[in-house]
């Protein structure tokens, strides 16, 4: 007897009442019944240990054993029902037979699917928060740069932006909308292991992510958990046979979308329209000097065709008490533009063990990532296509005077500007970003008596950072000189990351009430220690070594930083009948971040849940199904603070002079403001949720209503400088609201041979700054090196929201110019023309708010189909609502340090007024490039994000080579991308020069294209 | 059920694991900031007050005030100097210098980061065990700084938040009032007086440039000159007039690096000329010199916009001669002008002359007419081609605060105001001219005080806040636009406009709207 209860896994809910059916079925026993030996499996013929087996109509059964066996005596007339947790129950007729083998397929949309919560698990109809969840069977099927693309596009109210093609490229996780200004993302956990983003984990590992989406279910995360929390679960090995499975695949790359530069004969045409009418003389190279043997295509010569490849090999299986998995991973990308590419290294061991009242659990996953990134492509002050890439001699060169035998002045020459060749830089400089990560935890539960279960968790992370760039002299190329200093830079960071976590836990039922209670502690502690070192003069091609013998040791850039966390929590989860559902949770953290009387914060949250379905009065009520309404309500944190942040610091350099001799002394002040007052920013959640299944539960949707209110957040503030303090001090005083609709609907169904299940997901958003605590409107979004800035945030607009004038198509007449009394300008016929709303001039006061850079709409389509061995899966994505600036087109018309998009030859004359590009001018007297809408651009899409068509060879033919699996695939990704946008692809991430700032969000500098991609791949089983 | 032994066991044991847990890493929350010296980790010794009153004395050097931009918000506001080119820098003296203006702005908050610090001492030193005297100077001087920086302030300003703890133990800096001028002029003089006490007479010679007790009593006395309070100025006056000072014999020795803290410099800005050339504070690099002679020097040897001098201050000083016959010799240590007057003075000839000995006619051309500025220059001492010959901070000249022989003037002026022209004040004028070859006066004038001090302290940072004083202003300057004919005029002026805008940074900066206003005029 005790021997069966091992075998029961401990999650399965229903355990306590098959061992009831078990122990009746000793009870009273069969005895007309034959004996059937039987075996039960999963499609791939693994064996299914502790699957239920039960005698149709009866209460007999039993479960398999460890090999997937089972012994039952029933009548040889009868039927037998298979049930396993996660696949579908089948139903098999004994029909007298003692020998049945029987196979079950994975039900992924089971409703009593299990899901992973804040320390936990719950059943999926027990929910009373909003959580998403995505399985290995979405995410593991396609190769990705980043794990957390394989978020994208498949959870309502999750927002996953890549910042830009590059190889490696990370993303951003906007999870319900920002409600925040800083540049916070959601909390990270990694099999137990509380971390700061998913980088490190190979895609092809993970067994499960579910996003908490709402306050009630992230609360028991407390200060970290504004922003949602994304727990991933990494695959454990199962009980059983070895397995061993490989997949393999191999792929190239492409740009989707080219930008059309000016060529020589173009920018020459151009520049010579802007002189003439800037009265400024032409300049040689574009004129009596013009020789289209002296040009370049700098973009054309900066694309390439990249390879990708992907192989993950795995390990897995277990024994009566025991189970792994081991896993490696080898990520290689290439980028399309030259002079960029990423590997990633993963391995992987995941073990667990149970012993009677004891388990353990350990998970260890290392990660190695070279990135040798490309930084320098499609930036502002581009070579001239006027100008080769290389010189005679081969050479990367920025400058053909010589070649061609030229001595005027290069600016005399060429024209103005500082202009760099942008391909030579990238490949004479070195630069490497290795990452060397370690992420895992050991944990063991006991279990004091029935119910009641006191879990250990330890954690760790510890990584290692370098990076590395070093600029060998005469070798950058900017204006026709070579740099003549070449310069190094080395930094190495050492992270770590440890927690101890302490929970207890007791689940209960008894009658029809059914409780889980948990209580934890935890204490998490982070440490990041940096050393660094910047030198100019250094010697080629000696490593940091060089450094100390550099002429001109720079700077040491290097720090120290530590923060801790502590936390205790609590949370019931209250089932009555499988009707009325309760969770509430407590967290209170302690953070170092806060000084000791703001330190600690507690978190509360409170959800309620209506499975209707349940009611008596619905029983016969079949059209719907599994109705449930839930509601709920938190308030969680955001510790979104530098560390040291409230710590003011005495500056070492306020000197004063003293003595007859007359000699600096030092002097110490505290020179920078701080608030030590901060404290958590709070975000308070209401959440509705509607769930039901129709058409005998093929089509199941999720709805869910939010309303989060984020205050105190921190807003930095310009204090007067009558305080001594120049510097902008943050304050908890900005609000932010964001609301939203999310729905998902997944429909699976079978015709014949034919198995098919579509799922489709959107969700509303709506953002607003409600308070920014009388701050001045926070201006952001620079996209020139000119000072000029494109967003605005103030209450009542969405942060970042894009801020200018309007236009209003091109002054025709001079004297319509100049009847528009432009106050920022001078604009004559052929400049911008500005809409003046008050009738008083274009002034300042004609701006106006343009758009947003969040979408207000996005969406999801995942199909996927077989039929025999084939199997089709397709995933769309799209957003919409939201605008682009695309600072190309400031670059491309009106900056004049570099080449012009081939379309400012198409500008304004006195002979081409059907056009809406301004006249070519260089002195810009109109300033026709101020911010306005002229930059914008709709930023919707809709794409075939990935596609895989895949054939698995029939059994027979594997039976003969004796290899249980073979399955071989073709897939692309980025197929297709219906979009209006010019730039190279409209998912730009937060790239620009102001850095990742949500201030700057949607301006796209000539962002990293994101490739299309094809791939050829294996997959075999062992 | 015959388990529930160990079960209790094992939960005594778990709740002892975690207490034990708990209790031991309580501390953990608490991290300090390793990579900096932290306020906590500060103030806990004599060395630390030392340093920290150093801090409180630096803002002077910066490059927004003393070292160089506070030149244009003083000297070129007056009558003398008549800037060339509108612009940020001439604004204020064209009555201009709107709320958006940098000058005024960083000017501001320099005095306001003296005044901060200042504060830090006072609020911290305290509780420091140290030396009792140690002490008592530290905070004598922390007084001195305050009420100093406030005199700025308030002659500048004129409406101005009072701050007396630092910033970090307010409970809404932001939501701070102006205070009605009366109360900033009391709280000065309070400093002051508590400064007098508590400064020592003198430092030792590796601490020359600290603030002494006579430099709070000569600014006490000039804060009640200012403020009409003629009684209490002349007692604070007489304190000094005691023989603790006295005049240099060679008038020019004031204003050279090389006779820098000298007998008669009761308050000297320390500047120093040691190769750091960065521009701003606070830093490892910030450059400390007296930048501000690029203003005030000769046009060709700055490359600055610089100024001219107005004819009527140069005719003031040439209005009469020296018991010799001879030109007042501080003509020639103040202006550089068309002439080949010369005058004996102490052995030796002056000569009107700029960097590189140049005559007038040498550097421009014999028929010139513009006057200007050489005071300070010193190109003697180090030889200099120009003004910036070397980079913004490459002369270390200190600038005089506060000379005995403007304390003699200002005596004479409380004297003269209570008595008439007494002896002693006679005697006081007396002296001063004495020292420059000028015959004595039998009696004197208020006038004749006001042209002694034109003449005696020209480009010294006193002579617009003289005219304010004596209510002045609008008379002398803003109806005589010719005297900034320069920069734009005077036209710009607006009754109020005596004071400077109040910076718009503060307006936005503060949420107390009833309590905190601009200045009249703007």
């Amino acid at each position: 007897m005790n021997q069966t209860k091992i075998k029961i896994k401990k999650w399965q809910p229903n355990r306590y009442l098959s061992g009831l059916l078990w122990l009746l079925a000793i009870a009273f026993g069969h005895a007309q019944d034959i004996t059937i030996n039987g075996t039960v499996a999963d499609n791939l013929g693994q064996p299914l240990p502790g699957a239920n087996v039960l005698v149709k109509g009866t209460t007999s059964g039993t479960q398999t054993d460890f090999d997937g066996n089972f012994t039952l005596k029933a009548p040889g007339n009868g039927t037998i029902s298979i049930s396993y947790i996660g696949f579908v129950t089948k139903e098999v007729a004994i029909n007298n037979q003692t020998s049945i083998k029987v196979s079950l397929v994975e039900d992924a949309e089971s409703l009593d699917e299990v899901v992973v919560v804040g320390y936990g698990t719950q059943k999926k109809s027990d929910l009373t928060g909003a959580v998403a969840t995505v399985g290995s069977k979405d995410i593991e099927k396609y190769t990705y740069n980043d794990a957390s693309q394989a978020l994208q596009g498949r959870m309502a109210g999750v927002n996953v932006q890549a910042q830009g093609g590059a190889p490696g490229a990370s993303s951003v996780i906007t999870i319900r909308g920002t409600g925040t200004f800083s540049n916070a993302g959601p909390l990270f956990v990694i099999d137990g292991m509380i971390t700061g983003n998913m980088n490190t984990v190979n895609p092809g590992d993970i067994a499960s992510v579910s996003v908490l989406k709402d306050a009630s279910a992230t609360a028991i995360y407390g200060s970290r958990a504004a922003n949602g929390v994304v727990i991933i679960t990494t695959k454990q090995g199962k009980k059983g046979k070895v397995s061993i499975d490989l997949d393999t695949n191999f792929g190239y790359q492409k740009v989707i979308n080219q930008v059309d530069w000016a060529d020589a004969t173009q920018y020459a045409g151009i520049v010579n329209r802007a002189n003439d009418a800037d009265g400024v003389p032409r300049y040689p190279a574009n004129d009596t000097e013009f020789d289209p043997n002296y040009s370049s295509n700098l973009y054309d010569d900066s694309f390439r065709t990249a390879s990708v490849s992907n192989t993950n090999l795995r390990v897995s299986g277990g024994g009566e008490n025991s189970v792994y998995s081991l896993s490696l991973n080898q990520f290689d990308q290439d980028g399309v533009i030259k002079f960029s590419d990423f590997k990633r290294t993963t391995v992987r061991a995941n073990f667990g063990l149970d012993k009677g009242k004891f388990k353990l659990q350990s998970t260890i996953g290392l990660t190695r990532t070279v990135d040798n990134p490309n930084p320098y492509f499609n930036k502002e002050r581009n070579l001239l296509p006027t100008i080769r890439l290389r010189n005679d001699a081969g050479e990367w060169s920025a400058d053909d005077r010589a070649d061609r035998g030229i001595t005027t002045a290069y600016g005399a020459f060429y024209g103005p500007g500082t202009i760099a060749n942008e391909l030579g830089i990238a490949d004479t400089e070195d630069r490497t970003n290795t990452l060397n990560t370690v992420i895992g935890n050991v944990s063991g539960t006991y279990e004091i008596f029935d119910g009641l279960s006191y879990k250990l968790n330890l954690g760790m992370e510890s990584s290692s950072r370098n990076n590395y760039t070093f600029s060998p002299d005469a070798q950058v190329i900017y204006s026709g000189t070579n740099k003549a200093t070449s310069e190094l830079s080395e930094t190495n960071t050492n992270r770590l990351n440890t927690l101890v976590e302490h929970t207890l836990n007791y689940k209960k039922a008894f009658n029809k009430h059914s409780v889980d209670v948990l209580a934890g502690y935890t204490d998490q502690k982070n440490n990041s220690r940096s050393l660094g070192i910047v030198a100019l003069n250094a010697i080629n091609d000696i490593s940091v070594a060089g450094a100390f013998s550099s002429e001109n040791l720079q700077r040491a850039p290097s720090q120290d930083i530590t923060t801790t966390i502590q936390s205790y929590f609590g949370r019931l989860n209250y089932t009555f009948d499988d009707r009325y559902l309760l969770t509430a949770s407590l967290r209170r953290d302690g953070s170092s971040l806060f000084k000791e009387d703001l330190r600690w914060g507690t978190f509360p949250s409170m959800a309620i849940g209506w499975n209707l379905s349940n009611e008596p009065f619905l029983s016969s009520f079949d059209a719907v199904s599994n109705i449930k309404l839930r509601a709920g309500y938190g308030e969680i944190g955001s510790n979104n603070v530098d560390a040291y942040a409230i710590n003011p610091s005495i500056n070492l350099f306020s000197t004063y002079i003293l003595g007859d001799t007359q000699s600096r002394e030092s002097g110490y002040a505290v020179t920078r403001g701080v608030n030590s007052n901060i404290f958590w920013e709070t975000t308070k959640t209401t959440n509705f949720g509607l769930e039901f299944s129709t058409l005998n539960n093929k089509i199941n949707v999720t709805m869910d209503y939010f309303i989060k209110k984020s205050e105190d957040i921190l807003v930095d503030i310009q204090l007067p400088l009558y305080t001594g303090f120049s510097n902008q001090i943050p304050f908890n005083r900005g609000n932010i609201e964001n609301k939203g609709f999310e729905f998902l609907v997944t429909y699976a169904d079978q015709i014949g041979d034919l198995n098919f299940n579509l799922t489709a997901n959107f969700s509303t958003l709506d953002n607003v700054v409600t308070s920014l605590g009388g701050q001045a409107p926070i201006v952001g979004g620079g996209f020139t090196s000119n000072g000029l800035q494109g967003t605005r945030t103030e209450v009542g607009e969405s942060i970042g929201s894009f801020y200018g004038y309007v236009t209003d198509g091109i002054y025709q007449t001079d004297a319509e110019a100049a009847a528009a009394n432009d106050q920022e300008g001078n604009p004559i016929a052929g400049d911008l023309k500005f809409k003046d709303f008050n009738g008083d001039g274009v002034d300042p006061d004609d701006r106006k708010y343009l758009g947003s850079s969040i979408p207000n709409f996005e969406y999801g389509f995942n199909l996927t189909a077989d039929y025999k061995g084939l199997d089709l899966s397709l995933f769309f994505n799209g957003v919409s609502g939201n605008k682009i600036l695309n600072s190309t087109k400031y670059r491309g018309y009106f900056d004049f340090n570099g080449n012009y998009l081939a379309d400012a030859a198409n500008a304004w004359t006195p002979t081409n007024t059907n056009t809406n590009i301004p006249r070519n001018t260089q002195v810009d007297p109109g300033f026709n490039r101020r911010m306005s809408d002229f930059y914008l651009e709709n930023g919707a899409y809709f794409r075939l994000r990935n596609a895989q068509l895949g054939y698995t060879l029939p059994d027979d033919v594997l039976e003969k080579i004796k290899i249980p699996k073979i399955r071989l695939y073709v897939s692309a990704t980025n197929l297709f991308t219906i979009s209006d946008y010019s730039g190279y692809y409209p998912e730009i991430g937060r790239n620009s020069r102001g850095g990742t700032s949500q201030f700057n969000n949607g301006v796209d500098e000539g962002n990293y294209p994101t490739p299309r991609s094809y791939q050829l791949g294996l997959q075999v089983s062992f | 059920m015959k388990n529930n032994k160990i079960t209790i066991k094992g939960v005594v044991a778990i709740f002892a694991l975690l207490t034990l847990n708990i209790n031991c890493s309580d501390d953990a929350l608490n991290q300090d900031n390793p990579n900096i010296l932290v306020p906590s980790s500060f103030w806990g010794t004599a060395e630390d007050a030392n340093k920290a009153i150093l801090g409180a004395y630096s803002p002077f050097i910066a490059i927004t005030y003393y070292s160089r931009f506070e030149v244009f918000l003083s000297d070129y506001r007056d009558d003398v100097v008549n800037g060339f080119n509108s612009s940020d820098r001439t604004a204020a003296g064209a009555f201009n210098a709107t709320a958006d203006r940098n000058a005024p702005k960083w000017m501001w908050e320099a005095q306001f980061r003296g005044v901060s610090r200042a504060n830090d001492v006072l609020f911290n030193v305290p509780n420091i065990e140290m030396g009792a005297a140690e002490k008592e100077n530290i905070l004598g001087e922390a007084y001195f700084i305050r009420g100093f920086n406030y005199f700025n302030l308030i002659n500048n300003f004129l409406n101005v938040p009072i701050i007396t703890i630092p910033v970090d133990q307010m409970e809404a800096p932001d939501l701070l009032p102006q205070a009605p001028p009366a109360e900033v002029w009391a709280l000065i003089e309070e400093d002051l007086k508590k400064a007098q006490t508590m400064l020592p007479d003198s430092w030792p010679a590796d601490q020359t440039g600290r603030a002494r007790a006579k430099a709070a009593t000569g600014l006490l006395g000039k804060v009640y000159l200012y403020q009409g309070k003629y009684a209490e100025a002349k007692a604070e006056f007489i304190k000094i007039m005691d023989g603790s000072f006295e005049l240099m014999e060679d008038y020019a020795d004031n204003f050279t690096e090389e006779f820098e803290n000298n007998k008669e410099s009761l308050f000297e800005i320390q500047l120093i000329a040691d190769g750091n050339q960065g521009w701003g504070a606070d830093a490892s690099n910030s450059g400390s010199g007296s930048a501000f002679q690029a203003d005030l020097a000769p046009v060709g040897y700055t490359n600055q916009n610089t100024m001219r001098v107005n004819q009527w201050a140069l005719d003031l000083f040439l209005d009469e001669q020296t018991v010799n016959g001879e030109n007042d010799p501080r003509t020639y240590t103040t202006f550089f002008w068309n002439t080949e007057d010369i005058t004996i003075y102490q052995g030796d000839t002056l000569r009107s002359r700029t960097y590189l000995n140049t005559s007038y006619a040498d550097a421009y051309d014999a028929a010139g007419t513009n006057i200007f500025g050489n005071k300070y220059a010193d190109w003697k001492f180090n030889g200099k081609k120009e003004s910036r010959d070397g980079g913004w901070h490459s002369s270390g000249n200190n600038l005089r605060i506060l000379r005995y022989a403007d304390v003699l003037l200002m005596f004479a002026e409380a004297e003269f105001n209570l008595n008439g022209s007494t002896q002693a004040a006679l005697d006081a004028i007396n002296e001063v001219r004495a020292r420059v070859d000028m015959p004595a006066f039998a009696s004197i004038t208020l006038q004749d005080i006001e042209d002694e001090r034109v003449k005696e302290l020209t480009f010294e940072r006193t002579r617009y806040f003289d005219l304010l004083r004596w209510d002045r202003v609008k008379s002398r300057i803003v109806d005589n636009p010719d005297l900034k004919s320069e920069s734009g005029g005077t036209s710009s002026y607006k009754p109020g406009r005596e004071y400077l805008a109040i910076p718009l940074s503060e307006l936005d900066g503060n949420n107390n709207d009833e309590g905190f206003k601009q200045n009249p005029g703007y």
